[in-house]
């Protein structure tokens, strides 16, 4: 018999048979290393005999019910919280709701709920189908140019672009200010 | 341990479920010490221990009406408390507990009528023990201490930690095959000697 067998029958939390006993006993004379194991599990269960479960330090119910007081307190700050927050919540909802009504009122816009958002929809396509037009037109043009125009000329191009911006931007500041000076 | 439930302990939890707090709380003084026991055993640090039992009974509480009253509920318990454990190990958080948080930590009381030396021997075999239940993985652990220290059968192991028997019995042998190498190779570095007298362990929870 193979000797993880004998070390099976060991280890195993089972009983033996008289005569698996036999067998083991006779193994265990001639095997070192299953004597040592033997000798291992034995002292293992003996320390284990000589040591009780620790107690808890005393007043642990108490300490139990202070735990208990915490968490219930929590709970229903949680509970509170939450509740105020979906107050808040309906509040606002309602307070958008009136005054996107208000305004439509004020606009004159009578239509339909449906017509309203039919027709926005609607403009959205079309703004996202023509932007989408002008990028398709934009990338054939920077495959063809790409082709032909040396990076040289890009780099001047760009710097170009970049100073005419930045006139511009310049421009538009000193019309800002001139614009407020008049007001004023 | 005592795993039958009598009349007054239905009693406290039918009240402790329909509200009562002060039903609960006799639970608790009944349940303290093997749900405290398993979770130091587990844990091998006192205070982490208390604060695992105390979590333990916060959780039963919380999860009263999931608790099925044909079962025994001290294993209810345990198995909560053993899960528990297994989580925070895995996780990690206890894994290591430095030398100064271990000098610092509260330990249980030894029994008064320990002589000094008996109470130094003691401490060794702890030491020993914490050595030897640290080499396994959480769950390895939990079956060693439930077979050895709540005489739980295989088949209660395996309903309170949600295993098959089978694979109770296979990390049982497991387990305590390294058990046995440790505990070899502990004699070998010359620790102090356990007493030998008598093998098994008898020791009931409640
Ligand atoms: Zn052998």
């Amino acid at each position: 018999m193979s000797h993880l067998q004998f070390e099976r029958w060991l280890l195993d939390s089972e009983g033996l048979s008289g005569e698996q006993q036999r067998a083991l006993e006779a193994h265990l004379e001639a095997c070192p290393r299953c004597r040592q194991m033997q000798a291992g599990m034995r002292g293992v269960e003996a320390l284990f005999g000589t040591l009780d479960l620790p107690e808890p330090r005393p007043g642990f119910a108490r300490r139990w019910e202070m735990r208990l007081d915490a968490y219930l307190r929590a709970e229903r700050d949680r509970r509170y919280r939450r509740q105020v927050g979906l107050s808040l919540f309906v509040l606002l909802v309602a307070v958008v709701g009136l005054a996107v009504v208000f305004t439509l009122q004020l606009v004159g816009v009578t239509a339909a709920w449906v017509d309203v958002l039919v027709g926005a929809l609607y403009r959205l396509f079309a703004v996202l189908s023509v932007l989408g037009a002008w990028q398709n037109l934009f990338s054939i043009l920077w495959k063809a140019i790409g082709h032909w125009i040396p990076p040289v000329l890009w780099g001047s191009l760009f710097a170009m672009a970049g100073a005419l911006s930045a006139l511009w931007l310049g421009w538009l500041a000193r019309w800002v200010t001139l614009s407020r000076r008049v007001s004023l | 341990m005592d795993r039958k439930q009598d009349a007054r302990e239905v009693a406290w939890l039918q009240a402790a479920r329909d509200g009562d707090r002060e039903a609960f709380s006799r639970l608790v003084e009944r349940y303290q010490r093997p749900v405290f026991g398993l979770c130091y055993r587990m844990l091998n640090d006192a205070q982490a221990a208390e604060d695992a039992a105390q979590e333990t009974f916060l959780r039963a509480y919380r999860h009263l009406q999931r608790y099925d009253m044909r079962r025994s509920f001290a294993t209810w318990l345990l198995s909560i408390a053993a899960h528990h454990c297994i989580d925070l190990l895995r996780r990690k958080r206890l894994a290591t507990v430095s030398l100064d948080d271990e000098a610092n930590a509260w330990r249980p009381p030894v029994e008064p009528g320990l002589s000094p030396e008996a109470q130094v021997i003691r401490r060794q075999r702890e030491e020993q023990l914490r050595a030897l239940l640290a080499s396994l993985s959480p769950k390895d652990r939990a079956v060693v201490v439930l077979y050895y220290w709540y005489d739980c059968s295989c088949g209660e192991i395996a309903s309170t930690l949600s295993l098959t028997e089978s694979a109770v019995k296979s990390r049982l042998f497991r387990a305590r095959r390294e058990l046995a190498e440790r505990w070899l190779a502990q004699q070998e570095q010359e620790l102090p000697q356990p007493a030998t007298e008598g093998v098994g362990c008898e020791s009931s929870a409640i």
